[in-house]
């Protein structure tokens, strides 16, 4: 996801805003320059933390999300 | 310049469909000359200097024509990471710039009018018909999340949606600007499907919302 795209993310359970934490950009010399592969992102209200991954961010509410395959 | 609705539907064609639908959410393929219709119009509407949400994006078709058409700022949400995976290699076949977001679209992740100064969100969205048993009010659900998030919206319904989207909309405060049909070829892929293909009249709504 490009970083802009928090312009208009919202945290799905309370709509709060998005802080980007940890980020790691995509280097690959095609990409965007606000590329993010991987992260996390944090409601700046309720402090739930959404996971970015392959450049996906899973902003499924916290009781619909999968347990991690063992 | 915008491309033709033309070389849209025929770029659109080259997208990969769904590796393994799952009848649950009623997976299957937008139509790209459908795609394409909606795109060209919003294009024509000014509705893709907005950035762009595709609700229930599967295969990525709206999310990726809308690209095509113009688009700079396109997300596209959808429940399930293998069609996710699917619509990235779509956009990237094309060279379609699209974000993907995980997500569920009856809790949609994404700002709303009321809280926001800006000029808010297109929507555009392929809902599940509904055709399914359990599944009836599926394309209900998707409404709402339109309602709740977009300036303006495009949504495809199954035949026979008119009477439910035109009340809906007046309920809630919205005005149907446009309606057409369009022919949705269906191909048989689910147990429940009994013809090779079958050949749907959908509809389509361009939704305004005060």
């Amino acid at each position: 996801m490009k970083e802009s795209l928090l312009e208009i993310l919202r945290c799905p359970l309370d709509k709060h805003e998005l802080e980007l934490e940890d980020a790691e950009y995509a280097d690959d010399e095609n990409a965007n320059e606000d590329e993010v592969v991987s992260g996390t992102l944090v409601c700046t209200e309720c402090g739930e933390r959404y996971p970015i991954e392959d450049g996906i961010p899973n902003l499924l509410p916290p009781d619909m999300r999968e347990e991690t395959p063992a | 310049m915008a491309p033709s609705r033309r070389t849209l539907a025929r770029e659109l064609e080259s997208l990969a469909d769904f590796s393994d639908p799952d009848p649950d959410l009623e997976q299957y393929l937008t139509p790209p000359e459908v795609a394409a219709h909606v795109c060209h119009l919003a294009g024509l509407q000014s509705d893709l200097e907005r950035p762009v949400i595709d609700l229930g994006t599967g295969t990525g078709m709206l999310a990726v024509a809308a690209s095509l058409a113009g688009a700079d700022r396109i997300a596209g949400i959808d429940v399930d990471p293998d069609a996710l995976a699917t619509a990235a290699e779509n956009a990237a076949r094309v060279g379609a710039d699209v974000d993907w977001v995980r997500g569920d679209v009856t809790r949609p992740p994404f700002c709303s009018p009321e809280s926001d100064a800006d000029d808010g969100l297109t929507v555009v969205s392929n809902p599940p018909f509904g055709a399914q048993h359990g599944n009836r009010h599926a394309d209900r659900e998707f409404l709402e999340t339109a309602r709740s998030i977009a300036a303006v919206s495009y949504t495809i319904h199954n035949e026979g949606s008119q009477e439910f989207v035109e009340s809906y909309a007046d309920d809630e405060g919205g005005t149907v600007t446009h309606a057409f049909r369009a022919p949705f070829p269906i191909e048989r892929r689910f147990e429940f499907h009994t013809a090779a293909t079958e050949t749907l009249e959908a509809e389509v709504f361009r939704i305004e919302w005060g």
